[in-house]
């Protein structure tokens, strides 16, 4: 005799599909965090390079170097900013133009 | 950007070395034993800072082992004074001799040659160092 027809078995330990922005938050997060620090930085920099070029231009004694290094500094930060914001714009755009 | 800092440190130090030989010159005929506090030529030291015997131990390149340049201190240079016969001089003591402090003004200018091509070195590689920063930057462009 042949065996007979083995019914089908329910699904078995079946996960419930976990919804998709649970796991694309926190990397949001640390989008938003990267621009909003880069921009803390620059405005650090920039302070004291102002602040610098004003004590320089009431007292002498502050060696010039020093004022043409912190507002270097301070140029430095603004390019990296700039990057860093063209980058994650690309990505953005990279991802909006997924088909979906 | 450390490369950047050290250079900073360089030409903060031949700024202050500097300023010692404009002293020296300066002073170059303020007499020794005039009014005031008698003045002697003096030195600055200077070395790498105290990170250098990181360096050492470690035998290579630890993070606090190339920290830059600092001012050691000042250091009075011992030459013998120049003694000059002017009895006219107000400031002249009994046997109508002048003394004035030992600067050479031959070394003193030498010295400040070599401080001026050092610190334009230093500009030159705290340029370059911005230059490769800035190029890193195009990574990717």
């Amino acid at each position: 005799m042949t065996s007979p027809i083995v019914p089908i078995n329910g699904l078995m330990n079946a996960d419930a599909i976990e919804p998709l922005s649970a796991g694309v938050r926190p990397a949001q997060g640390g989008f938003a965090n990267l621009i909003l620090q880069g921009l803390a930085k620059v405005d650090q920099k920039e302070a004291a390079a102002d602040k610098l070029v004003s004590a320089f231009a009431v007292d002498d004694t502050i060696p010039v170097h020093r004022v043409m290094y912190a507002l270097e500094e301070a140029d430095g930060a603004v390019q990296m900013m700039l990057q860093v914001r063209g980058k994650l714009v690309d990505a953005y755009q990279e991802l909006m133009r997924m088909q979906l | 950007m450390k490369a950047i800092e050290i250079s900073q440190t360089g030409m903060d130090v031949e700024w202050r070395r500097l300023e010692v030989i404009a002293q020296n010159l300066a002073n170059a005929n303020s007499v020794v034993n005039g009014a005031g506090a008698p003045f002697r030529a003096m030195r600055l030291l200077s070395g790498p800072k105290k990170a250098f015997h990181r360096l050492l131990e470690t035998g290579g390149l630890a993070d606090d082992a190339l920290a830059g340049v600092e001012v050691y201190g000042l250091t009075p240079i011992d030459t013998p004074p120049r003694v000059v016969h002017e009895p006219g001089n107000p400031q002249a003591d009994a046997h109508g001799d002048v003394t004035y402090p030992g600067v050479d003004r031959a070394a003193e200018m030498t010295l400040m040659l070599k401080t001026a091509r050092v610190y334009e070195a230093n500009v030159v590689a705290m340029n370059l160092a911005r230059q490769m920063y800035l190029k890193a930057l195009e990574i990717g462009r």
